[in-house]
């Protein structure tokens, strides 16, 4: 054990474990007393910054709302959790407990498993939940700028006529490396698959007719599609399984917020105004 | 016992029920069956590219626990099926761009789940001094503690202690728990895996903590063993490579992929066995039945080549981070570190013992230990936890609110470590489904490649009897697999060259691609030898037959706001390549590496937010790329 105790020491996790403590203390240091959570222009103005430096934009009101909501809800577990003496010592770190206090309120494993009419009544009212998006189905043929050059358009034009005419579309066009068939997709996927305006285009082609070039990420195309799925709403009984564990976890979740709202309402908020009259 | 018992079922619910609070921040796209739910489809004798990440570590690794993360396996599943999960400093991670196909969570197996449960009250382990010293508010103390298991995991000296057993067999369970119940056969793969985490000591007593990364994932096609081979049971990877064969005659198949080999202090690949013993046939045939791919790049830096070791190579700068772990000690860069340098190695190697140990295929993967990999320059995170959340952490943004870098002493951490790091990468693989067998199949043959985060594709086959008008056939693949190989594959000479068909496809999330490229190593006289030939550039480029190169295609990065120019580059590339310096006794090894545009670097993008200038010791910008599994030729039967 000596042996071991001698290791030299891990460097970065010195210097870690500064950043480490820095950071705790830093979000301390607020003087008011127990029931009060004071959201100080000093808070508020460190919340802004670290939003800022996240998502390189202001937070909006409603984004700025939110931070106090969430602060306010980490300061308030905290001190709830110091007063059930979660904590060993003063020093103990407020995240820490927060995310102590947030483990004992997990309800997982309490909710109870539904009966088929209480899944069914949830469901009734969570329909939006299940909803299926439109799927299209399409085939494509593909023209690439780097075969072609200045001759693309014109290529993918004569090939149109070509199918106009009945030429079998698998014998037209460049080697595609994704796939020349796509099956019951919806518009996010093709968006993924091609980029955003060939998505959008192909979504809105009537069935059965070949298309004009269509510009995606990778050059032309031209499209048929073969099947429209409408966006349709999904049923019960083949969705049961997906419909309980989305009950399940709602639920724990309704719970715990449910609890956490419960710790948080023992407690007063001051919250400060910085653009005064509001 | 029964307490002992307690603890296994108090430290399951506690891992299974710790998942993140939802902020409600998840997406509400009205596609809300899982993602590719539509699109599971039978299998394509030609083969579907999937992308996935097969390093991710969570709250169940030691020093992730310590970094302040409490997300579980679930919840590196969810991001990677596109999900929210929160950072340890508060903020969300999500992935730019579509689902991951398949994933692998890699925590460290020793000491497994030891330091949650150290943290939870009530269990054995918690009791312990050294516990409430790790989870104890006085900074030496932790750090003491901490070094103790960071230390045994290093010797493989168990604290006999502070090392339960049950709870290491309880937390694997429910990693391969959690793997079971996210696995979709035909939509989303995800496998039992772990990463065996060997250091050897290198530098001796005045060397202080700097030591050669040896660490391996181990990946299991399916069924796994109830217990991880951990440092605890040896450091020798030779010795994990044995318990991987009998585990393989148990029915327990698997594979382990080294990485970081840019930090083994040239012992990854090094020219002898890890006892200092020449290498051997035997050595070479297992090797390669259990490490038959390379994860060559990820968060701390890429494994291809080496400046010093590539000196004609203009891209061999990329992704360079050299440092031994938790040391400012670089590593040996002239010797074992670098793959391009190994798979030349290897070709020697098979002349001499007949048999080649890094006949390796390639993938890349994050190395993430905040469950969710940070794959994008425009939105990085970094790898661990609080201790490089932030830009200022990271060294991209001077340290204090300045607004400048005159005068600025960065903090080493930041200066040495983690502004060298990247936003990289992604294992991609050729397989004809997205099944556990057929993924796990394909890196077993090596039709595999490693990408720096990017989602390009790219097709390589070799063959004689290829020809031009093959690039414009519609059944090009099926031709191709029917008349040659694909990347991973062996080639047997016939006497004449072979050809090389070359096809890449841009991702559309990133940029155009600039070129493509066969890197080749052979050997010569007993010597090893490297080059690197373009051979398509995009534009309407052609390639200089004097230099080897393709001209500029005038691509550029806006640094002022980091777009990048719209009129250069090329959606797809495509070639039929034939080596002009073909001898036909002479024996080698062709892999491809793609490069895409310019675009900027992560740092340049966090300086842009913070509205100050880039650090100017790190790169600007970089190209997001790809390297291929080689093909490898052997001469001419006489």
């Amino acid at each position: 054990m000596k042996k071991l105790l001698r290791e030299p020491l891990v460097h970065f996790l010195a210097v870690g474990f500064l950043v480490f403590f820095a950071n705790y203390f830093w979000t301390g240091g607020q003087s008011v007393d127990d029931q009060t959570i004071a959201v100080s222009d000093s808070v508020l103005a460190r919340l802004d910054d670290s939003w800022i430096r996240t998502t390189g934009r202001k937070p909006s009101a409603e984004d700025r709302n939110g931070l106090i909501a969430q602060y306010v809800q980490e300061e308030a577990l905290a001190r709830e959790a110091q007063r059930l003496g979660l904590a060993e010592g003063d020093e103990i770190i407020k995240r820490r407990l927060a995310q102590k206090m947030r483990f004992m309120v997990d309800r997982e494993e309490a909710v109870d498993e539904p009966s088929d009419s209480e899944l069914e009544t949830w469901f009734a009212e969570n329909r939006d939940k299940f909803n299926i998006a439109e799927r299209r189905s399409f085939n494509h043929v593909y023209f690439s700028p780097e075969q072609h050059g200045d001759g693309l358009e014109g290529k993918a034009s004569a090939a149109l006529l070509e199918l106009q005419r009945g030429t079998n579309w698998q014998s037209l066009g460049d080697p595609f490396m994704q796939k020349r068939t796509y099956v019951t997709v919806p518009q996010g996927e093709v968006t993924r698959a091609f980029g955003p305006d060939f998505a959008q285009a192909i979504f809105a082609l009537p069935k059965g007719q070949w298309s004009k070039p269509i510009g995606s990420a990778f050059g032309l195309h031209l499209v048929r599609i073969e099947a429209v799925d409408q966006a349709a709403q999904a049923d019960f009984s083949a969705n049961r399984d997906r419909i309980r564990d989305a009950y399940m976890e709602t639920m724990a979740e309704t719970e715990r917020q449910e609890e956490i709202e419960r710790i948080v309402g023992r407690y007063d908020v001051v919250v400060s105004n910085p653009e005064s009259g509001k | 016992m029964t307490r002992n018992l307690l603890v296994c079922v108090a430290l399951g619910a506690l891992v299974a029920g710790c998942t993140a609070i939802d902020d409600g921040n998840t997406s509400d796209d009205s596609e809300i069956l899982a993602p590719g739910e539509s699109s599971a489809e039978g299998a394509n004798p030609n083969r579907n590219v999937y992308f996935g990440d097969l390093h991710i570590h969570t709250r169940n690794s030691f020093d992730a626990y310590i970094f302040n993360v409490r997300t579980t396996p679930d919840d590196a599943y969810k991001f990677g099926l596109g999900e929210t999960v929160k950072h340890p400093a508060g903020y969300d991670l999500k992935l730019e761009g579509p689902p991951l196909d398949f994933m692998a969570v890699t925590d460290h197996a020793a000491y497994l789940g030891h330091l949650p449960a150290m943290d939870t009250e009530g269990t054995e382990l918690s009791k312990l001094d050294m516990a409430k010293d790790m989870f104890s508010d006085d900074n030496d103390k932790i750090l003491a503690a901490f070094q103790l298991i960071g230390g045994s995991i290093r010797n493989g000296v168990k604290i006999e202690e502070a090392f339960d057993p049950k709870v290491t067999a309880s937390v694997w369970k429910d990693t391969i728990d959690a793997a079971d119940k996210y696995y979709k056969p035909g939509k989303f793969t995800t496998f039992a895996a772990y990463e065996y985490t060997a250091v050897r000591v290198t530098r001796g007593e005045e060397g202080g903590f700097a030591g050669g990364n040896l660490h391996r994932n181990v990946v299991f096609r399916g069924s796994a063993p109830d217990m991880p081979f951990s440092t605890l049971d040896s450091t020798n990877p030779e010795d994990l490579w044995t318990w991987m064969d009998e585990q393989r005659e148990a029915g327990n198949e698997s594979l382990a992929m080294p990485h970081n080999s840019n930090v083994s202090d040239g012992e990854m690949f090094k020219m002898e066995t890890y006892d200092g013993a020449p290498l051997t046939k035997e050595y070479a045939e297992q090797r390669m039945r259990n490490e038959p791919i390379v994860e060559m790049t990820q968060v701390k830096g890429t494994s291809e080549t080496h400046p010093s070791l590539s000196p004609n190579d203009e891209w061999a700068d990329f992704g360079i981070y050299d440092k031994l772990l938790s040391s400012p000690v670089a590593s040996k860069t002239d010797t074992g570190d670098y793959v391009r340098q190994a798979l030349a190695n290897g070709v020697k190697l098979m002349e001499t013992i007949g048999v080649n140990p890094f006949a390796f295929g390639l993938i890349g993967s994050s190395d993430t230990h905040v469950v969710g990999g940070s794959f994008d320059e425009k939105n990085f995170w970094s790898k661990v936890g609080i201790l490089d959340a932030s830009p200022e952490q990271r060294g991209s943004v001077p340290p204090g609110g300045a607004k400048t870098w005159e005068g600025v002493k960065l903090d080493p951490n930041a200066d040495l470590w983690f502004s060298r790091w990247g936003a990289s990468g992604f294992a991609a693989v050729w397989a004809e489904e997205n099944t556990r067998e057929s993924i796990f199949d394909a890196m077993r043959r090596k039709e595999t490649y490693a990408t720096t985060g990017t989602r390009l594709k790219v097709r390589f086959f070799g063959g004689f009897g290829f020809n031009e008008a093959m690039l414009d056939d519609p059944e090009m693949v099926s031709k191709a697999y029917a008349n040659g190989v694909p990347m991973g594959g062996d080639l047997i000479g016939n006497g004449e060259a072979p050809s090389f068909l070359v096809w890449a496809l841009r991702d559309p999330m990133s940029a155009p691609l600039q070129r493509l490229q066969v890197v080749k190593v052979w050997v010569e006289g007993g010597q090893t030898k490297e080059k690197l030939f373009d051979v398509a550039c995009s534009d309407g480029g052609t390639v200089d037959p004097a230099t080897g190169r393709c001209p500029d295609n005038g691509a550029k990065v806006d640094l002022s706001n980091c777009a990048i120019s719209q009129d250069k580059g090329a959606p797809e590339l495509k070639t039929m390549w034939t080596d002009p310096e073909y001898k036909s006794d002479q024996r080698a090894s062709y892999y491809v590496r793609v490069l895409e545009n310019p675009v900027c670097r992560w740092s340049t993008w966090d300086a842009l937010r913070a509205n100050v200038p880039p650090n100017p010791k790190l790169p600007k910008t970089i190209q997001e790329r790809a390297w291929t599994s080689p093909i490898w030729l052997a001469p001419s039967e006489a």
